[in-house]
């Protein structure tokens, strides 16, 4: 527990030096949230009945959602294990990694946790308030639905950390992941509910995402913090997003234990 | 007046031989063409699969139909092909400069601008340029548009004119760096702001964004304007649609312009 929380305050030192980067990104973030804010206006000014939920709760979805993305995009935090293996391993520097006495996959998840508490810290919460000042953004209906958006966000991070951390060990495999990598934060953002929400879509589709796990990293918190859903429902997503991130998590584990066997590093 | 149409002619030929040596040196990676070309598809996928399904849904957006956004999405992706090709070094001038590799350049007996656009061309972009017509001419089809040939020539005029916006706006903010380190912050706001352009009918916005990329960072002269007019919508006068062109030059202008008095105040990073 030691190493971990001593992983998690180098990073938090290193994002430190970068304030000026985060003051940019905050202003991306605002110009994206006033683009789907707009959208969203127009299509229920053409079709309110479509949209199928109130005109701000549909804009503070949709806002939410682009602030989330600042930190939740597959590849947005360096420390992401995506790229991370894959600078390691094109450097030759990974072995580093390897000798340290944590298993990788904890050293990675300690590091993006730093890296993530402190960029949602710095970015999303400063975008949600500019959101919820300037652009009406709503505030969630009740304690419990502001109280199960946190704790579902956590999921999510947990969830999106196994699948980046699936996609990293193809790194190990392959040199050239640029494709993949692109392909995969299609699909996330297909998928996830934060481009599209996801009951536009038609109904054959809809069922396909009902059994992945996507939808759990965008969909479901952003559904608690609009008040979409229902007290009960709450619990289930929660449950939910809990399931899919100890399986995807242990999943990377099993795969790490076997690949760690085989591998061997080039004398770089 | 002869000698500088000499000098011109001795432009043209030095970037003709600076072009097929970086030809030489990209054509040993062909396998990179069709990554690239997965690669374009994948990026745009998401766009596109979001403007289907929204008009699917909705049937229009702000009056658009899908085959219009498709063209306003495709027009938009020609024109910015134009400047990843042939002068994406232009955006890399700040780091140039910081590395103090832009010094190089000067030293050279060779205008600094052709140097630094003739030292690359990224054939990779071309895959840009594929998709983009192949969603023009869906979106046609789509739209049931027809075009005749005076359509075809305004819509060739205004791609041009669009690679030349493009390439001036980004050339603009590059030549920022000459005076302050912040041109990268400008050229990522600039980022964000034509992602939204791309892809939506400006209509869609308040008046302030309308004006910003109108008059200001004239984005909207690459796909909205253009588009605007070829595809018959009631959005925008002709004669401002059709003023794509002299916006160009107008640029084009202020870039050089520009361009000159950065290097004129020019003094290296010390490298």
């Amino acid at each position: 527990m030691r190493t971990f929380a001593a992983f998690l305050k180098t990073e938090q030192r290193c994002m430190g030096l970068y304030r000026a980067d985060f003051f940019l990104k905050l202003i991306y973030g605002m110009i994206a949230m006033y683009g789907v804010r707009s959208l969203w206006t127009v299509l229920y000014a053409q079709d309110p009945a479509m949209v199928g939920r109130p005109l701000a709760s549909m804009t503070t979805y949709a806002m939410l959602a682009v602030a989330l993305d600042i930190v939740f995009y597959p590849s947005a935090l360096s420390t992401a294990p995506q790229n991370y293996i894959s600078g390691q391993v094109r450097t030759g520097r990974i072995d580093t990694d390897l000798l340290r006495p944590m298993d990788l996959q904890g050293q990675l998840f300690a590091r993006n946790v730093g890296t993530a508490v402190f960029s949602i810290l710095w970015l999303v919460v400063p975008a949600w308030f500019m959101g919820v000042l300037f652009l009406g953004m709503m505030l969630p209906p009740g304690f419990l639905w502001g109280a199960g958006f946190v704790v579902s966000v956590a999921l999510s991070f947990l969830i999106l950390f196994s699948l980046n951390f699936l996609l990293g060990m193809v790194c190990f495999a392959t040199t050239n992941i640029k494709q993949l990598t692109m392909a995969y934060s299609g699909i996330i953002t297909i998928l996830s509910g934060k481009l599209i929400p996801n009951w536009l879509y038609p109904d054959w589709m809809q069922a396909v995402i009902r059994v992945l796990p996507f939808r759990c990293i965008f969909e479901t918190p952003l559904n608690i913090y609009t008040g979409a859903v229902t007290e009960r429902e709450i619990w289930s997503g929660l449950l939910l997003q809990a399931v899919w991130g100890v399986v995807l998590f242990l999943a990377g584990h099993l795969l790490w234990g076997r690949m760690h066997r085989h591998l061997t590093v080039q004398g770089g | 007046m002869k000698n500088q149409m000499d000098e011109f002619k001795f432009h043209i030929k030095i970037y003709g031989s600076l072009l097929k040596m970086t030809m030489r040196g990209i054509l040993q990676y062909r396998a990179d063409f069709w990554m690239s070309l997965v690669s374009v598809v994948l990026l745009n996928g998401a766009n596109i699969v979001q403007l289907s399904v929204i008009t699917w849904r909705f049937h229009a957006l702000g009056g658009w139909s899908v085959g219009d956004l498709l063209v306003l999405y495709g027009m938009f992706m020609i024109s910015w092909s134009i400047f990843s090709i042939f002068f994406h070094k232009l955006a890399k001038i700040e780091e140039e400069i910081w590395s103090g590799t832009f010094d190089m350049y000067l030293l050279r007996p060779v205008s600094p601008f052709l140097q630094l656009v003739g030292g690359d061309i990224n054939y990779t972009g071309l895959c840009d340029t594929l998709m983009g017509f192949g969603l023009v001419i869906t979106g046609l089809s789509l739209a049931g548009a027809e075009w005749g040939l005076w359509h075809i020539l305004w819509f060739c005029l205004f791609i041009l004119s669009g690679g030349v916006i493009v390439v001036c706006i980004r050339f603009l903010i590059s030549c920022v760096s000459f005076w302050t380190t912040k041109a990268g912050a400008l050229g990522s706001i600039f980022t964000q702001i034509y992602l939204l352009t791309q892809k939506y009918p400006i209509t869609i916005f308040g008046r302030a964004f309308r004006v910003l990329v109108t008059g200001i960072v004239p984005v909207a002269f690459l796909n909205f304007y253009p588009a605007s007019w070829l595809m018959g919508k009631p959005d925008a006068p002709a004669w401002l649609c059709m003023l794509s062109p002299v916006v160009a030059l107008v640029l084009a202008g202020i870039a050089s312009l520009v361009w000159r008095q950065g290097l004129r105040r020019y003094d290296s990073s010390g490298g």
